[in-house]
């Protein structure tokens, strides 16, 4: 089990539970490599969590994505891509004052983090820019 | 230069050349005439081949562009279509089945980058078009011009790479 946060990291399993304050509801339709993805986006934060691995466990579109069961994703904004559509339920007491939508995804999941949280984004912008001043 | 059959044409003229004062490397002529009347025109390669690969990138633009526009258009069909299956005016089954039977209107097919120079000319038009409208991301990117975002993010690294 791994906790990913950093931008660009991704996941791809066959279930996942996903939780998050706010998403975007109307999915766009992505086809990669001949199959069709619905892609939805997260905004202000999301945690995503394999249930199910992948079986065989192969990379089917990025060679990064993390595969085992338990990681999951962490960040302000995350993309989505299932096969089906999903439909998440509204909780509340998330994070103490917000609501959130929440569900499983009991469809191949690819999941990547677009906007990391601001800490690591500047720890990030730091750390290029102390390779640029070498 | 590499010349297709069918624009090949054997042209009569009298026009002398002196083989000792030709410079075949760095220039080549062009005769526009008959037997009576000719001009020639010469042009060196260098200023030729810049003409050519202004031409080249100036189509492969209007392609990516095109493309740009199809997938902005795909998105508005989408989301009409979502509105339609929100609103319950169509059913689940009915949107699959417009999706796969209409895939062209609604599907939006990220494919592979065959050359670098097409990494090269989504950033010159992404610079183009600013972002003053929107922050763009790598993946709306790759989706306004039918890319993969992997491939493009890594051969963009790559070049960037090179630069330093």
């Amino acid at each position: 089990m791994a906790k990913y946060i950093e931008a660009g990291n991704s996941l791809e399993c066959h279930k996942s539970n996903v939780s998050t304050r706010k998403i975007v509801s109307n999915p766009i339709v992505i086809q990669i490599d001949e199959i069709k993805y619905f892609k939805y986006s997260t905004k202000i934060r999301c945690i995503i969590k394999i249930i199910e691995e992948l079986n065989p466990k192969i990379h089917r579109i990025s060679e990064t994505s993390a595969l085992n069961i338990h990681d999951e994703l962490e960040a302000e904004g995350i993309d989505i891509y299932t096969e089906k559509r999903i439909s998440l339920s509204l909780k509340s007491n998330f994070s103490h004052v917000h609501g959130i939508q929440s569900g499983d995804i009991n469809s191949f999941t690819y999941a990547k983090i677009l906007i990391p949280f601001r800490f690591v984004l500047q720890k990030s912008i730091s750390v290029s820019q102390k390779v640029l001043k070498r | 230069m590499y010349l297709p059959d069918n624009l090949k044409r054997d042209v009569a003229t009298n026009l002398v050349v002196d083989p000792d004062n030709l410079d075949y490397q760095n220039n080549f002529k062009i005769v526009i005439g008959d037997k009576d009347s000719q001009n020639t025109c010469e042009v060196s390669w260098n200023t030729f081949n810049e003409a050519f690969s202004l031409l080249k990138k100036s189509q492969r633009s209007e392609t990516l562009l095109i493309e740009a526009v199809k997938n902005f258009i795909r998105k508005i069909n989408i989301s009409e279509l979502n509105e339609s299956l929100n609103d319950e005016e169509i059913t689940e089954e009915e949107y699959d089945a417009e999706i796969n039977r209409n895939a062209y209107k609604y599907v939006i097919t990220l494919n592979n980058i065959t050359s670098q120079d097409d990494a090269i000319l989504i950033g010159e038009l992404v610079q183009k078009i600013g972002f003053d409208l929107r922050d763009l991301s790598t993946s709306e990117v790759s989706e306004l011009f039918s890319v993969k975002e992997n491939q493009l993010v890594s051969i963009i690294n790559a070049i960037r790479g090179q630069i330093k």
